[in-house]
């Protein structure tokens, strides 16, 4: 399944570049996968506590528990993660099952991580701004854009994500 | 796999032995005691139950000073800013580091139809 994980940042960046370089989609996968693992291998304070969970609605990639201090973070001990490798921009039909997923699982987690090789249409950024305001769910996306700067850690880039995000999502509803 | 349904397996059968004693609630930390598994083998479990709809969660709010229970949430988000407890005036701020998980059990059909078989099952006696 997933190779071995890397330590290092720099190796990190190579097998992001990898990943967007491959045309191989079933590789492309792969390569995602081992790079969110690797993020959250490097950081002391993440913690996979399941992997590829069966669920009633499909299957989740990523269950993970946090130690992380900061107010952000602690607004949710535990975040769910998916990883897809789709090449069309996510539509909202796709993103609902994630959206889904998060909001059912359970008080000790409302947000989920959605890493896409793609970008999401601006309806998608809508229907992440209604699960936010209908069901108290934080979704932050990274996208093709914002994957190059995974190699920094999930630490401070999800919350400046999430910041950028509700702004841009509040302003495509009006 | 065979991992992840022995542990289904495991805290299934534990939850439905406990509703069926007529428990309707039970906290994290007694899930944790009762099926002497690791906590993050426990947790990630759990979450295919709430996923599933087989349990529903809430977070209750207990004083740090007294111990006095302060209340259900749903969710972290609707308790206020800071809630004063009424008994020890102690003032306890908006956190997860007060509240503990409680697992509410909805029923015990589920649990019996998601068993899998008995022999993935630690050998326990098959209903």
């Amino acid at each position: 399944m997933i190779s071995e994980l890397i330590t290092d940042s720099d190796e990190i960046s190579k097998l992001i570049r990898a990943c967007f370089e491959t045309k191989d989609s079933e590789e492309k996968g792969k390569l995602l996968e081992r790079t969110f693992e690797s993020i959250v291998h490097i950081d002391p304070r993440l913690q996979i506590v399941r992997k590829h969970l069966r669920t009633a609605t499909g299957e989740l990639d990523y269950v993970v528990r946090h130690s992380i201090g900061d107010a952000f973070w602690k607004q949710s001990p535990y975040f769910v993660a998916e990883c897809k490798n789709w090449k069309n921009p996510i539509e909202p039909e796709q993103l609902h099952h994630f959206l889904t997923l998060v909001r059912d699982s359970g008080p000790m987690c409302i947000l989920g991580i959605y890493v896409t090789t793609s970008h999401l249409t601006p309806a998608s950024w809508t229907a992440i701004r209604d699960a936010r305001l209908r069901d108290g769910i934080i979704t932050v996306v990274i996208d093709k854009k914002t994957i190059p700067k995974l190699p920094n850690g999930l630490g401070g880039l999800i919350p400046r994500l999430y910041e950028a995000q509700a702004f841009r999502a509040d302003d495509l509803s009006k | 796999m065979d991992q992840e349904k022995s542990l289904n397996n495991s805290l299934s059968r534990l939850l439905e032995r406990a509703f069926l004693k007529g428990r309707r609630q039970l906290y994290f930390s007694t899930i944790l005691r009762e099926s002497n598994l690791p906590s993050e083998l426990v947790e990630g479990t759990l979450f295919s139950f709430f996923q599933s709809g087989a349990v529903e969660g809430s977070l209750e709010l207990r004083c740090p000073e007294c111990g006095k229970d302060l209340g259900e949430y749903k969710k972290l988000s609707e308790m206020p800013q800071e809630v004063e407890c009424y008994i020890c005036d102690a003032k306890i701020p908006r956190s997860f580091d007060y509240v503990e998980l409680v697992v509410h059990l909805k029923g015990d059909t589920f649990f019996r139809e998601h068993r899998n078989p008995p022999s993935d099952d630690f050998g326990a006696n098959n209903r």
